[in-house]
């Protein structure tokens, strides 16, 4: 990524956490539209979009909110609802501009930017679509009004509270339990006040033997949350506990304001009691004639048994409790407003947390990896626990210090066991440990390397995507299949892939594939199919994009590239193969028409670049009149390689050993010189090209008779050439490093390697020294 | 250190909570559902827990009842979105001892949480 700003960490979160959600959305929903069958993503969608919406209202994300909202609903009928016959289509549309608004708007979230204003549009367009179900279903209404489930029976209403047959209030004798009053308020703002009444009397129900609290009704009753924004809310009641845990616990009486903690003494809280039930004197029966109470061991204490200490409220005097004595006395309709005015919770968030150090990161799957060698691997099932799954996610440089730190490792146990020291030793035990040592090694450098590896399948999902979305737009019949999604690659190469195969296959759509017309007039029976595939393969990564459309036709490229000046020799001269690399070439576009997705002429030499960037080649195949093929192939990262150290005076290069055949010394009558005065060997009855390394590095050395150095054979993609350098300094595994971006590419260098004493070497590439 | 663990299936419900209370010095454990909740709860003895109710698998609610009967002491913070009148009832009848609803702000839960500890 480039300059992305950086984002506070809870955005950060936010937005990585909704781009995989979202990604896996995209995922489920297409897969059901091409099975025809919603039932089983329904479950995940729903909670997909249950999450989003919780989520982006913590952000206080309105628009994505409403939107997830409303798809939530809609997904939450359909699961619900067994007779309804949705219309996948819709749906998927619909489903699919969500996520496209949401994509858009995490997009401009990244950029620092406000996410996008709220889709009235498509919001408006869900909500009808499901009235339309609900409509059609009206006589399974019973389904739609669910949530009406709730027992009735929990009405329990708080006039006095049971008695638990708890010790601390039945076992102390009398003369300990005291009466208080309790009054407060709730914060501004804070919701559902009714509700948090109700979680203060039931937290301290088992404490009390009995109490009551104004307003009587307020679980069942809205009109209570008025009633308590504007007069507060009292309770009454009487305890064993002391008055210390009395006030602990109204002190975790969240958003309360002006909490008033009162003892009243038991006359006042009898009269209190009385009057609050209507009645003369509280008794047994009286009581139990209370509908609807639920007192399951009525020992209401009598006011006669107490022995009641004087305790007039006046004896008590608590900074944080405005003392009024009148308080108890008067009626209970008129609550003395004891509370002082709230004041307005100036909340400032506070958004500069630590921001991390990398705005990516990428995740690690705790299991087994997926090898393309022939060791033993662990590998073992992900489990598929939907959108749960085993992941932590680490943060690149890590791993990047990860990567080294391994490299380096594989470098000095290299030096460890090629130690001079030892050329001429025979160590036994010592060759064995080695050995174990090596195994080792090599396992951890496999699996570190593919710590960056990643499935293809989520650039892949995308390619689907496009796909669909253009074939409608220029309506044309296509099946696009995919094979290997699951082929792993490294990260860098997931992100870069992405545009150029987008390039190619809209080229496909667009060029490739003809009209529906057009190909029955051609008697092409078979439907129009396009495949992009992935594999592993020696060690490189191959993805092609295949198609049976209408091919390209060289005749046409050769006839532009004369246009335009581009022969070098006679047109018969090309091989086809050579002509479809014009296609690279920035500005060649055969297309008289530019279309909307293609035929600009700028796009497939960007794609040849992106693919170079990768360390890639990419390869057209094609047959006029049957279909195309657009290959690319990607070497694994390769942080480490075997590679031959060669000297040309005093710079040192490394070739790959898998290009070297085999090197040997030259002797003069081997080599010949050719008419245009080009060096050449015969080698078993075989010219090949001499390259000389210090002619093409431009190098100063002593060493220019072609018997004093050393030939080495050097073969890549079928070309041979015999490169000549000073001398063979041997084999070395070294960490490639690349060039940096400032230094100026050069053909046939591939990158550069720290040899174990501190001197740099540079790697050559086999592909850059054989076509001359 | 207070321990505080937090209950939610939405990682960034889980995170972002992280967050918030480690700034405030407290230690925090991540559950992602019911089962999680009650295991951890028993291995860690957290001083608090925020528990979303609104979770799939075993609810929220039942997490409560669970861990209440482990530990009838045990602080549980409700956290849900608007709308859910009945299950916060039913969450502070199984124990709860307070609820926070979504979207709320940092020093609203903060309060919420501090005032339990």
């Amino acid at each position: 990524m480039t300059d992305t700003p950086k984002l506070e960490p809870m955005l950060e979160m936010y937005v990585y956490e909704t781009i995989q959600l979202i990604d896996r959305l995209e995922q489920l929903i297409m897969d059901s539209e091409v099975s025809g069958d919603l039932s089983e993503g329904m479950e995940e969608i729903f909670r997909i979009m249950h999450t989003i919406k919780g989520n982006s209202m913590m952000m206080m994300f309105e628009g994505i909110a409403e939107l997830g909202h409303v798809t939530e609903d809609l997904f939450d009928y359909l699961r619900k609802t067994e007779s309804v016959q949705p219309d996948y289509e819709k749906i998927t549309d619909l489903v699919l501009d969500g996520i496209d608004h949401i994509k858009t708007s995490v997009h401009q979230l990244q950029e620092g930017d406000d996410p996008l204003e709220k889709p009235e549009g498509l919001i408006d367009e869900i909500k009808e679509y499901l009235d339309s179900l609900t409509f059609m279903n009206l006589d399974d209404a019973t389904i739609a009004e669910d949530e009406k489930d709730e027992s009735d029976q929990d009405k329990q209403k708080y006039y006095i509270a049971p008695v638990k047959g708890d010790e601390k209030t039945t076992s102390k004798p009398p003369e300990t339990l005291r009466a208080y009053e309790v009054v407060f308020r709730f914060s501004e703002g804070c919701e559902m006040e009714n509700i948090r009444a109700f979680s203060v009397v039931h937290g301290f129900k088992d404490n009390s033997v009995d109490m009551l609290h104004i307003p009587k009704e307020i679980v069942e009753d809205e009109n209570a949350i008025d009633e308590i924004k504007q007069n507060g809310f009292k309770m009454l009641f009487r305890t064993g506990d002391s008055d210390e845990s009395v006030r602990a616990y109204f002190d975790t009486v969240a958003f309360s304001e002006g909490m008033s903690i009162n003892l009243m003494s038991n006359e006042d809280y009898d009269r209190a009691l009385r009057t609050y039930l209507g009645l003369d004197d509280v008794s047994e029966d009286a009581v139990e004639a209370l509908e609807q109470s639920e007192i399951i061991e009525p020992e209401i204490i009598e006011p006669e048994t107490i022995e009641a200490e004087s305790m007039k409220p006046d004896a008590f005097v608590d900074e944080n409790v405005q003392v009024e004595s009148d308080a108890v006395s008067t009626p209970m309709e008129d609550l003395p407003s004891q509370v002082a005015d709230t004041i307005e919770n100036e909340i400032g968030k506070d958004k500069q947390g630590e921001n991390l150090d990398e705005n990516q990161k990428i995740d690690v799957e705790k299991q087994g990896i997926q090898k393309s060698t022939d060791k033993k691997t662990k590998k073992s099932k992900p489990e598929v626990k939907s959108s749960a799954q085993n992941y932590i996610s680490v943060g690149i440089p890590k791993v990047d210090k990860l990567m080294d730190l391994v490299g380096e490792l594989v470098v000095s146990e290299s030096m460890v066991t090629r130690n001079p020291d030892l050329v001429d030793v025979q160590l036994e035990n010592f060759d064995k440990a080695v050995r174990q040592h090596r195994i080792i090694i090599n396992e951890l450098q496999d699996i570190v390397m593919s710590i960056r590896m990643m499935p293809l399948a989520m650039t892949f999902q995308k390619m689907n995507r496009l796909v669909r979305d253009m074939k409608k737009k220029v309506g044309k019949d296509i099946d696009f299949e995919l094979r290997g999604q699951e082929t792993e690659v490294d990260k860098n190469v997931i992100e870069q892939i992405g545009d150029p195969l987008m390039h190619i296959i809209r080229n496909s759509i667009d060029h490739g594939i003809e009209s529906n017309d057009l190909r029955e007039e051609r008697g092409k029976k078979e439907r129009a199919k396009i495949v992009l595939e992935a594999k592993h393969s020696g060690g490189d990564v191959w993805i092609t994009v295949k198609d049976n459309g209408q091919g390209i036709d060289p005749e046409k490229i050769l006839s532009k590239a004369e246009t335009r000046g581009l022969l070098l020799k006679p047109k018969e001269e090309y091989s086809d193969r050579e002509v479809y690399n014009f296609l690279f070439h920035s500005g060649f576009s055969t297309k008289e028409k530019v279309t909307e997705f293609s035929g600009r002429g700028v796009g497939l030499d960007v794609v040849a670049r992106n693919v170079e960037a990768l360390g890639g080649t990419i390869i057209i195949d094609s047959e006029v009149g049957r279909g195309s093929e657009f290959a690319i192939r990607i070497p694994l990262t390769l942080a480490i390689i075997d590679g031959m150290m060669m000297s040309v005076n005093k710079s040192i290069f490394v070739l790959p050993i898998t290009a070297i055949k085999e090197s040997f010394s030259a002797k003069e009558h081997d080599v010949i010189v050719d008419p245009e005065g080009n060096e050449m060997c015969m080698i078993r009855g075989v010219c090949y090209p001499i390259l000389r390394l210090h002619n093409r590095f431009e190098i100063n050395t002593e060493c220019r008779d072609i018997n004093d150095g050393i030939l080495i054979m050097t073969e890549y993609d079928g070309n041979v050439s015999l490169l000549f350098a000073d001398a063979i300094l041997g084999e070395q595994q070294v960490v490639v490093k690349n060039l940096s971006s400032f230094l100026e590419k050069v053909d046939g260098i591939s990158g550069c390697a720290l040899l174990g004493d501190g001197r740099i070497s540079l790697i050559l590439d086999p592909a850059g020294l054989v076509n001359m | 250190m207070k321990k505080l663990l937090v209950v939610d299936d939405a990682e960034f419900m889980r995170r972002s909570l992280k967050l918030i209370f480690e700034s405030e010095s407290f230690e925090v454990i991540e559950a992602e559902d019911g089962y999680a909740a009650v295991k951890l709860f028993k291995q860690h003895a957290p001083d608090v827990v925020t528990m979303d109710i609104n979770m799939p698998g075993k609810t929220g609610i039942e997490a409560i009842k669970e861990i209440k009967a482990i530990d009838p002491s045990a602080k549980i913070i409700v956290v849900t979105a608007m709308g859910t009148e009945e299950m916060i009832r039913e969450s502070i009848q199984q124990g709860a001892s307070n609820f926070i609803i979504k979207p709320f702000e940092e020093d609203q839960i903060k309060e919420v949480v501090k005032k339990l500890v």
